[in-house]
């Protein structure tokens, strides 16, 4: 039995398509979107779903639209055979599967941005996009059923884009989680945080409840039959109970969180290497450079300790618990991130590390000024990060290049003297550098 | 004196040409106007209220033509039209209604107001003046569309299926309301309805395709039919004549 | 006329255009941080870019799709109705002069003027698209301008592009210029419905 059939070339969704998936190949070929995704594919799931913002408005105008074609060729004052979800789904299946269609474009660019992508898309926050966007465009069919298409498809446009783009611009920062999923999602560093998926999930379920209701008490929708007197009105009161209790649970999931919808990495997700003594651990994304790491990551420990930097048991990427025993070390998939840039990085933590390490010779050497000392400590910091850089393996004359002069100055003349001098200037130093008034 | 067509053509935005180069004059008195679905009729009638322009070509009343800018006001004062639609308009009563249609025909507002209730009472409405036009049937609507037309007094009346879903009743007092008007105006009604031809129309007019068929008295187009049709069915036997024999209604 | 007034449901247009200056004057200068395609990564967008869509899309919800025997009227229904929109903008322009004036403290005159400016403009666009499109799509010619000059609007250092003008400065002539001009072939487009149509 044929239950519908699409006339996809009368419905708004067409037209609409082209421009739509044209914003949405632009916003994820955006700085915004594309600028850091390094083949983590949940950070790349949360940039592509961030596309809702137009996917979202769109679909619901064009479920406005039709609803209005329904209103205007008064198919509610028909006796149709079919009942009204029946009738809702021929007139907004197109309207679907154009915002299904933009989600994996969205997916797709993404990508095909990305060097390499081991695993898959995160299907949890691609499901909660999917409950998001069926929500609205049955929140734009309902206003569509209520207001005539001169108004409802510009206020649903605006409206809907306001919903999606506003929130992050208001306080308390979780607000921004009730509508868009895994806000805010990832470095390599962090996952996503479940509740921030679920929430927005929950709220759309929420609002869909609601337009369903507003869409069955409209007089205008049409349906096989009418419904019994109350029931209508019984089925709002649904709505608003659903509504309320799924909003509820949304804000209870994600009123703790900051402006970003993360958590810890799992640390089980690394991929170690143990060349030589020191482990190192990376990414999965970041498994094709493991060899070239640990080589890398071997060496500029071996020179560290030639200088008198105890060599650590761990290098990884994970952020969490670093110290003299752990460093840490940022890759990227990025061909122009080179072993200097490896370098660098690993010389970078590690010159916090040195620098906030439990010590026991007090602050006795530091500067009465805090003003003095807080410079003091900022500069030899700077210099201590550069010179550890340097003797751990980067070329000086690139270290020279990117570095302020009035930081290279010091760093350039001690470079140029015996072993233990520097060995000495690096202990002087290191003490200036936690001369940092707490 | 009525309406003339001379080389009009029309087209419907991205539709298909329905007047092709129309030269015709409806006959003066009361005429019928006949024809299948899609034959034009409407877009004729709404070309001589002067609704529509046409793309080339003219059409004049009186020795005014609609095109012409200085003659518009003077036209549409002696043309009165009732459209194939009726739009009951949000929040009004039948009487604010059709006042409004004769504000629009120039009427004062006094004069308009009482009118309306006049003409009302002309259809058979006077009753449902104060009620909210929204809440009427389709054939009430379709009285208040006539009353609308019979509200301000017009030489040449244009109504486009005013007897559709009418109740026979209904269809005996618009036969009053056209014989009435007879002595005052030309009127030109377009319609399905074709018993009672005689008693209340003086020509008939065939339009098919956009070209006019037939002309002529109703005797001449009762004539049309063939030798055995039955007495109750002259006119259908004469209306499938003038189309040769294929499409009918 | 009052049975005109009925038609075109007044007092609806009324309370929006007044809920309109209530918000633009209150609201007018609030921003919304909006991710940018046209330039920059994300710019400060006005309030009052999207504000006046409000009147624009009321004006022609209450126009509402003619009857057909306006279409034959003696009385000149369609210039009545540029009439309608002149008076909607030209009362905003009315209630908005003191402040563009400097006469009220408290309120930005870039919110007064832009309000003025953009009202006409998405006035005027609207208008054209009843013309152009029919009522049920006419405002979403203005509502997509708003939209797309809130999205690629605005370039480096988030100044508005020259096309952009709902978003551009008050000071900029050619958005004033712009605007007035497709106000003026609205109203045109609008008042032409009193003759016969092709």
């Amino acid at each position: 039995m044929v239950m519908f059939r699409l006339h996809p070339r009368a419905n708004a969704a067409v037209p609409a398509a082209p421009v739509l998936l044209c914003i949405v190949v632009l916003y994820v070929t955006s700085d915004y979107v594309a600028g850091d995704l390094d083949g983590y594919w949940t950070a790349a799931t949360a940039k592509a779903v961030s596309a809702l913002i137009f996917i979202a408005p769109v679909t619901a105008a064009c479920a406005a639209w039709e609803a209005g074609r329904l209103r205007r060729a008064k198919v509610g004052d028909g006796t149709p055979t079919r009942n009204g979800w029946q009738i809702a789904a021929a007139s907004l299946a197109p309207v679907m599967l154009l915002g299904f269609l933009a989600l994996a474009t969205a997916l797709a660019v993404v990508r095909l941005q990305m060097e390499s992508a081991p695993g898959w898309p995160d299907v949890r926050i691609i499901a909660a996009a999917c409950v998001i966007l069926c929500a609205h465009v049955a929140l734009g069919y309902a206003v569509g059923m209520w207001l005539p298409a001169v108004a409802a498809v510009p206020v649903v446009l605006v409206g809907d884009y306001l919903w999606n783009v506003y929130p992050p611009a208001l306080e308390p920062l979780w607000l921004r989680h009730l509508t868009q999923p895994a806000f805010g999602c990832c470095s390599n560093a962090s996952a996503v945080y479940p509740g921030a998926v679920t929430a927005p999930a929950l709220v759309a379920v929420g609002l869909a409840a609601l337009a369903v209701a507003a869409a069955a008490v409209c007089r205008r929708t049409p349906r096989r039959g009418s419904l019994p007197g109350s029931v209508p009105y019984w089925g709002a009161a649904l709505a608003v109970v659903a509504a309320t209790v799924t909003t509820s649970a949304g804000v209870r999931l994600v009123d703790g969180l900051g402006p970003d919808a993360i958590e810890a990495r799992p640390v089980s997700d690394l991929v170690c290497a143990d060349p030589r003594g020191t482990r190192v651990c990376v990414w999965p994304e970041h498994a094709s450079r493991l060899t070239e790491t640990a080589r890398t990551v071997s060496t500029a420990v071996e020179r560290l300790r030639r200088v008198g930097v105890s060599p650590p048991e761990v290098v990884t990427e994970s952020g969490q618990r670093p110290g003299t025993g752990q460093w840490t070390v940022t890759v990227r998939q990025d061909p122009a991130f080179t072993d200097q840039d490896l370098v660098t990085s690993l010389t970078s933590d590690l010159t916090v590390i040195l620098v906030n390490s439990p010590h026991g010779d007090g602050r006795t050497h530091c500067p009465a000024d805090p003003a003095t000392a807080a410079q003091r400590a900022f500069d030899s910091q700077d210099q201590l990060g550069v010179w550890l850089s340097v003797r751990a393996g980067r070329s000086q004359q690139e270290a020279r290049d990117s570095t302020d002069p009035r930081i290279w100055a010091p760093v350039g003349r001690v470079l140029g003297t015996s072993a233990a001098s520097q060995e000495t200037w690096f202990q002087d130093t290191l003490v200036q550098a936690r001369c940092m008034p707490r | 004196m009525s309406v003339e067509f001379a080389t009009c053509t029309y087209q419907y935005r991205r539709g298909p040409v329905v007047l092709d180069r129309l030269s015709f004059a409806f006959p003066p008195g009361r005429t019928v106007l006949l024809g299948p679905n899609g034959a034009g009729k409407t877009t004729l009638l709404a070309l001589a209220a002067s609704a529509l322009k046409a793309h080339s070509g003219t059409v004049s009343f009186a020795g005014l033509d609609p095109a012409v800018r200085s003659q518009l006001r003077e036209y549409r004062r002696q043309v009165g039209w009732m459209p194939q639609h009726i739009t009951p308009a949000p929040g009004m009563t039948c009487r604010e209604q059709v006042a409004y249609a004769g504000w629009l025909k120039g009427m004062s507002r006094r004069e308009a107001w009482d009118g309306a209730l006049a003409a009302l009472d002309r259809v058979g409405l006077a009753r449902k003046a104060d009620q909210q036009a929204s809440s009427l049937s389709g054939g009430q609507l379709r009285r208040v569309g006539v009353a609308q037309t019979l509200v301000h007094s017009s030489r040449l009346v244009l109504m486009d299926e005013p007897t559709a879903g009418l109740d026979p009743a209904q269809r005996g007092t618009f036969r009053k309301v056209v014989e009435e008007l007879a002595g005052t105006a030309d009127v030109v009604v377009s319609t399905h309805q074709t018993e009672d031809l005689s008693e209340v129309y003086d020509h008939v007019v065939v339009l098919s395709d956009g070209v006019v068929r037939f002309t002529g008295t109703v005797e001449e187009f009762y004539a049309l039919a063939p030798q055995d049709t039955a007495s109750g069915r002259v006119a259908d036997g004469a209306y499938t004549a003038v189309l040769g024999g294929g499409e009918a209604w | 006329m009052t049975w005109w007034i009925h038609t075109r449901r007044l007092a609806l247009l009324t309370l929006v255009t007044a809920g309109f200056w209530a918000a633009a004057f209150t609201l007018g200068n609030s921003r919304l941080p909006l991710p940018q395609l046209g330039g920059a990564t994300s710019a400060d967008v006005p309030f009052i870019l999207f504000a006046p869509l409000a009147p624009a899309i009321a004006l022609n919800a209450c126009y509402g799709t003619p009857t057909p025997i306006e279409r034959t009227a003696l009385r000149r229904v369609a210039a009545l109705d540029s009439l309608l929109a002149v008076a909607v903008v030209a009362a905003t322009a009315a209630v908005a002069a003191p402040v563009m004036a400097g006469w009220l403290s408290g309120t930005d005159p870039f919110a007064a003027e832009s309000a003025v400016r953009n009202l006409a403009l998405y006035t005027g666009l609207a208008l054209i698209g009843r013309a152009a499109l029919g009522n049920h799509a006419s405002t979403v010619i203005p509502t997509l301008l708003a939209l797309v000059v809130s999205v690629f609007g605005y370039g480096p250092e988030q100044t508005a592009h020259w096309w952009a003008w709902p978003a551009a400065l008050p000071s900029d002539p050619l958005s004033w210029a712009g605007s007035a001009a497709l106000l003026s072939i609205g109203l045109y487009q609008t008042a032409r419905g009193d003759f016969p149509r092709r």
